[in-house]
């Protein structure tokens, strides 16, 4: 599990960020002393570090410089100084990328995973999914079942790649919408709708049916 | 400066001249004085005096000419006194001491407020970054107990913080010193920020979005144009219609520019508003059916364009669309 130092000194959001990045499976280590912060970083042995610029004793600049003298771990700012030239600054003292707050969470996770894939090459091994002998692989965008393969658009990997990893439950409609928004995706309910009429026709061509279930007024299953 | 009107200016020593003639010519006359002698005295007296008055109103002429002159080239004309020449004319030296002490006044005046603007600004600036903290914890609050009432939440707060950035971004406006940073920006990248923030409200107000061709490149500031769209999706969000709400958002390229365009199939604008949709303050009759509305976003949008060297421009119909268009440079203007 991936280890995240997060370096933040109003403890609300430390606190909150914690249970965020514990809840999206990273392992969290919080900076509690602003004393020598980056011997304290250094000592922690993890991935990433997330840091805010304005902190009691040295500013997050300093503290990424000196870092960078000794390490480099991947280093995040996370900042509420949102100029061009704030964010210049931290990429010029090594930082590796510059969020701003209040950040919108989708990103900032999406920040954290490709900084983290970037430098440890941890590139999802699980590009393919099984379910019931159908695989469906997520670079190739292709669905096979029994020798058989169909072409899916990007659109349609990614709901079916939903639905696939939340097997066994009724899934809201609202809960693929949001997904598919967080993947670049702005479908609405009518398309949402589209979407899985579409995936059906293309399942019955493989010779599935009935894998995707409508609940009604609540959502699907498979 | 006229020379009728110098005439008139210097009236009292020609009458001097002319009565001064005519006393020496009586006195003259009384002492019989031959009047050929007279005459020649008096000629040669009155080329001496009408040659010195035409030097002395050339002289005043070029003296005025050259000051203005030079306030036509000074872009601060209350800085005159600290360029122009000094005199060396008693009469001008007392007038040049004058102008150098209202200037002064004038001076101290304007960096006084100028300083007041700054800390004003500053003061914005660290308040909106305060500010931030509490919004930051409160979006993970409600990240981390999803609820119906979380997301209602979440919607709010996502409101405080466009509002917090108006007055942000408000504040950078007129300022002297710039805060922004012209370079290399991807489009489609500001864009899925922009939607990426707007996702909740957006997906609530069952609104589909459609990106064509914007993977492209433009020379900007990435956070002023996130700011700029955000408005713009906002108001798309704001003035929809009851059902069945499309935000299109593409981009052309010519020669020199990218114009990056947004239209949505809302309530649109009336054509006697359209014109005055950048103006501040200018709420119009879409605006006044909704309460939230304070004619700021538009505003902004249209002088942070100006700053960046970026055009905008509107297109609508009533009832049937509003498309804004934001003109961006795709190279990098040398620096004037």
């Amino acid at each position: 599990m991936p280890k995240i130092v997060i370096v933040e000194d109003d403890k609300e959001i430390r606190e909150e960020l914690k249970i965020l990045l514990q809840n999206s499976g990273y392992e969290v280590d919080l900076i509690t002393d602003f004393e020598n912060v980056e011997q304290q970083i250094l000592n922690r042995e993890s991935h990433l570090i997330l840091l805010d610029v304005n902190l009691p004793q040295k500013d997050g600049y300093e503290i990424c410089s000196k870092i960078r003298t000794k390490s480099k771990i991947p280093i995040i700012f996370v900042t509420s100084k949102n100029s061009a030239m704030d964010e210049l600054n931290g990429i010029m003292r090594g930082a590796d990328d510059y969020i701003e707050k209040p950040y919108n969470v989708p990103i900032l996770l999406a920040r954290i995973k490709n900084l983290l894939n970037r430098t440890y090459s941890t590139e999802d091994q699980d590009r393919k999914i099984e379910y019931k002998g159908i695989v469906l692989d997520i670079l190739k965008s292709t669905l096979t079942y029994r020798e058989k393969e169909i072409e899916l658009t990007k659109t349609e990997i990614k709901t079916l790649s939903y639905l696939f990893s939340n097997k066994d439950k009724i899934i809201a409609r609202a809960d693929i919408i949001d997904f598919l928004w967080d993947n670049g995706v702005y479908a609405d309910d009518n398309s949402l709708s589209v979407i899985v009429t579409r995936l059906r026709e293309k399942l019955k061509d493989l010779g599935i049916e009935n894998l995707i279930e409508t609940k009604r007024g609540q959502g699907y299953k498979i | 400066m006229k020379f009728t009107s110098y005439i008139k200016d210097q009236i009292n020593s020609i009458l001097a001249f002319l009565i001064f003639c005519i006393i020496i010519f009586a006195y003259t006359n009384a002492l019989q004085i031959d009047k050929n002698v007279i005459f020649i005295l008096l000629t040669i007296y009155s080329l001496f005096f009408v040659t010195g008055f035409f030097m002395a109103f050339q002289r005043k002429k070029k003296y005025l000419q050259e000051i203005e002159a030079i306030l036509e080239n000074l872009p601060e004309k209350y800085l005159l006194s600290e360029v122009m020449k000094k005199p060396k004319n008693s009469e001008d030296l007392a007038y040049y001491k004058i102008l150098k002490r209202a200037n002064k006044s004038m001076l101290e005046n304007v960096s006084k407020s100028q300083k007041a603007q700054k800390d004003y600004k500053e003061y914005i600036e660290s308040w909106v970054h305060e500010i931030k903290i509490p919004i930051t914890s409160a979006k993970l609050l409600c990240e981390n107990h999803k609820s119906e009432l979380t997301n209602k939440m979440d919607d709010e707060i996502e409101e405080i913080n466009n509002f917090v950035e108006q007055a942000l971004f408000y504040a950078r406006l007129d300022c002297v010193s710039n805060d922004f940073m012209i370079r290399k920006v991807n489009l489609e990248e500001v864009i899925r920020n922009v939607l990426a923030r707007n996702k909740k409200s957006m997906i609530q107000n069952q609104i589909k979005v459609e990106l064509s061709n914007v993977q492209t490149d433009a020379y900007t500031d990435e956070k002023w144009l996130e700011f700029i769209v955000n408005q713009i999706i906002v108001n798309s969000i704001k003035y929809k219609k009851e059902k069945a709400q499309e935000v299109l958002i593409g981009s052309e390229e010519n020669a020199k520019n990218v114009k990056l365009w947004i239209q949505d199939n809302g309530i649109g604008i009336k054509p006697s508003e359209l014109d005055r949709i950048f103006e501040k303050g200018f709420t119009g009759t879409n605006g006044r059916r909704q309460t939230k509305s304070t004619g700021i976003g538009l505003y902004l949008c249209q002088k942070l364009c100006e700053q960046l060297g970026m055009g905008i421009e509107a297109e609508s119909k009533e009832n049937e669309f509003t498309k804004i268009t934001i003109t961006i440079p795709r190279e990098k203007k040398i620096e004037q």
